[in-house]
């Protein structure tokens, strides 16, 4: 297995391998049909309708898994799955108290209101790509690479830890979703320059 | 486990939890905060008002919280200190602050709150570097509390590697509008005070909390004199990957967080003192979690004791696991584990206790699962007193 990172930032999917060797690009809307036409129904239909940070969200996490994977056999049961969010669920919090406000909330739309917990993103990633392992949404402002704690968690449960970033929703007007994987193979859990701050991924500082 | 302090719809204190939860009557009552006359369901849990001065009202509780359990701690000025907050929605109060996008809006307040105040009142240093030199937020939905519990057990040793005295866990959720309004919309809730585990249950009740535990490395705590409540053996986290707001109907993903807490914990299904279940009641999660305590408890599902906190309490989402832990600590303090306020009819394949059963094991497990599939387990020894 390889440590892989993958970048996606509007429709652009870039792959990036540890050593350097190789660099993959592909766009988002190729990536997510590829995906769909093997996904099981419900987890098709939950792409389908997944919003913009979401699809990126997928998009990232399944290329930089696919790459770490490379020919390797990976159960959904053994990847700890850590998600960084920047910010949090404002225009999701907006969106919903949009249909609840009124009427004293008789018509609050129930999907509006499950889509405003922060944790929303993440469930639906591991939904859609059958991750069964540990996921955990998280937020630390001075989070740099991979947190420690995720490979804590893999101890004796897990073979890879996929940390993604995304930015959050607001963010979108100022530069589009984006959304950054990094996969690492617990057994080669390396200092490399894959898992080093960033100063140019959202999240890092 | 040092130090345990909250606020919830009985009131402030981890003693005022237990009195209520053993005396087998309701915190759960006509929601005053916020207009529900629109609504078919009108009954929450309340915490009492706040004492004044604070911006937040959640913060106002959670500074109730903090002192009780930095009392229970005695933990020592200019230790070193990592920040670990469970929630959902922080300290958002109000659909209005959504409409007026305040400062309450964020979800890692609650966690720069906390650090403020806790360097104010112990005179705590952070962590110099790593994950935990700024507080952390842990959402992981309805199972945030005991997520980050879990993390905590797997961490421990990375925590004591990086020289950090204690982690102050706090969960924090109130009831407010906005989520009231979410919850009636997904007719997730009972018109009438809850009924866990009851064949006739017909939904949650929505509450709210704020609370505290300190957490030492073991050797530290001892070495230092402090009166150690509990001992967190282990966690488990997985994810059911099966429906957006609906758990698993197998159990599957919970059992394999329980067992994997009870391994880590080194812990057997015979060891346990009891089981303090999610208990939501609504019809498809009390179903999943008799499943999922078969599977991964075996023969032992039909003996231990099974209860919940929220019969009493109602459900504070993402403080649930903080709170429900610090219940049963307490209960295994005391000697004595509490029924399940509202169980007449219950679910077989199960002990679910209807009444108070006297303490066989101080080993207890812990359990909470959440929206997006999260599920997460944690097995803690207490100490008796």
């Amino acid at each position: 297995m390889n440590t892989v990172r993958a970048s996606v930032v509007g429709d652009a999917v870039r792959v990036d391998l540890a050593d350097g060797r190789d660099a993959r690009s592909s766009i988002v809307s190729h990536v997510v049909s590829e995906l769909s036409a093997r996904l099981p129904d419900a987890a098709a239909e939950r792409l389908r309708r997944a919003d913009a940070p979401t699809r990126c969200a997928v998009a990232a996490v399944h290329a930089a898994l696919a790459a770490a994977r490379d020919d390797a056999r990976v159960p959904g049961e053994r990847v700890v799955l850590w998600v960084s969010l920047v910010g949090g669920c404002e225009a999701a919090d907006r969106a919903f108290w949009a249909t609840a406000c009124d009427s004293g909330g008789a018509f609050a739309s129930p999907q509006a209101f499950a889509a405003t917990l922060p944790s929303a993103l993440a469930g639906d990633v591991a939904l859609i790509l059958a991750l069964r392992g540990p996921v955990v949404v998280a937020t630390s402002r001075t989070e740099a690479g991979v947190p420690d704690a995720a490979f804590a968690l893999a101890a004796g449960s897990a073979d890879v830890v996929v940390h993604v970033t995304v930015r959050d929703a607001d963010e979108e007007a100022s530069g589009g979703p984006r959304a950054d994987a990094v996969a690492v193979p617990v057994t080669a859990r390396p200092d490399d320059g894959l898992l080093a701050p960033d100063a140019e991924a959202p999240g890092r500082g | 486990m040092t130090g345990c302090g909250c606020v919830t719809a009985a009131g402030a204190g981890a003693g005022a939890l237990f009195d209520a939860w053993l005396s087998g009557g309701r915190a759960i009552r006509p929601v005053r905060r916020f207009d529900t006359s629109m609504l078919a369901v009108h009954v929450g849990g309340e915490m009492p008002d706040p004492a004044p001065g604070h911006a937040y009202r959640g913060a106002a509780h959670l500074d109730v919280a903090l002192d009780e359990a930095l009392a229970a701690s005695g933990l020592p000025s200019g230790a070193c200190v990592a920040i670990v907050v469970a929630t959902t929605k922080g300290f958002l109060d109000s659909g209005r602050t959504v409409a007026e996008r305040g400062a309450a809006h964020g979800v890692g307040l609650p966690g720069r709150w906390l650090a403020a105040r806790v360097a104010e009142r112990v005179g705590a240093r952070r962590p110099d570097s790593g994950w935990f030199a700024d507080p952390v937020t842990v959402s992981t939905a309805c199972a945030s509390g005991t997520s980050a519990l879990a993390l905590l057990a797997a961490a421990a040793p990375m925590i004591s590697r990086q020289g950090i005295d204690a982690v102050i866990v706090a969960g924090v959720d109130l009831l407010s509008d906005f989520v009231f309004r979410g919850f009636a919309a997904l007719h997730a809730m009972d018109s009438a005070p809850c009924r866990p585990f009851d064949r006739g249950r017909a939904g949650m009740t929505a509450s709210e909390a704020a609370a505290v535990i300190v957490l030492e490395p073991e050797s530290r705590a001892r070495d230092r004199g402090a009166n150690v409540l509990a001992t967190l053996l282990g966690g488990g986290i997985t994810n059911d990957a099966a429906h957006p707001t609906a758990p698993s109907r197998d159990g599957a993903g919970l059992a394999r967080a329980i067992d994997c807490a009870l391994r880590r914990g080194d812990v057997v299904a015979a060891d346990l003192g009891h089981v303090h279940a999610h208990g939501t009641a609504t019809v498809f999660n009390d179903a999943m979690e008799v499943r999922a305590f078969g599977t991964a408890l075996g023969d032992a599902a039909a003996l231990v004791p099974v209860t919940t906190l929220k019969g009493t309490v109602g459900h504070a989402f993402g403080a649930a696991g903080v709170v429900e832990t610090i219940a049963s600590i307490e209960a295994v303090r005391r000697g004595v584990v509490p029924g399940i306020a509202g169980l007449d009819d219950p679910e077989p394949g199960l002990r679910l206790l209807r009444s108070p059963a006297d303490l066989r094991s101080p080993v207890f497990l812990k359990v909470n699962a959440g929206f997006g599939g999260f599920d997460a387990a944690v097995v803690v020894a207490g100490e008796r007193g």
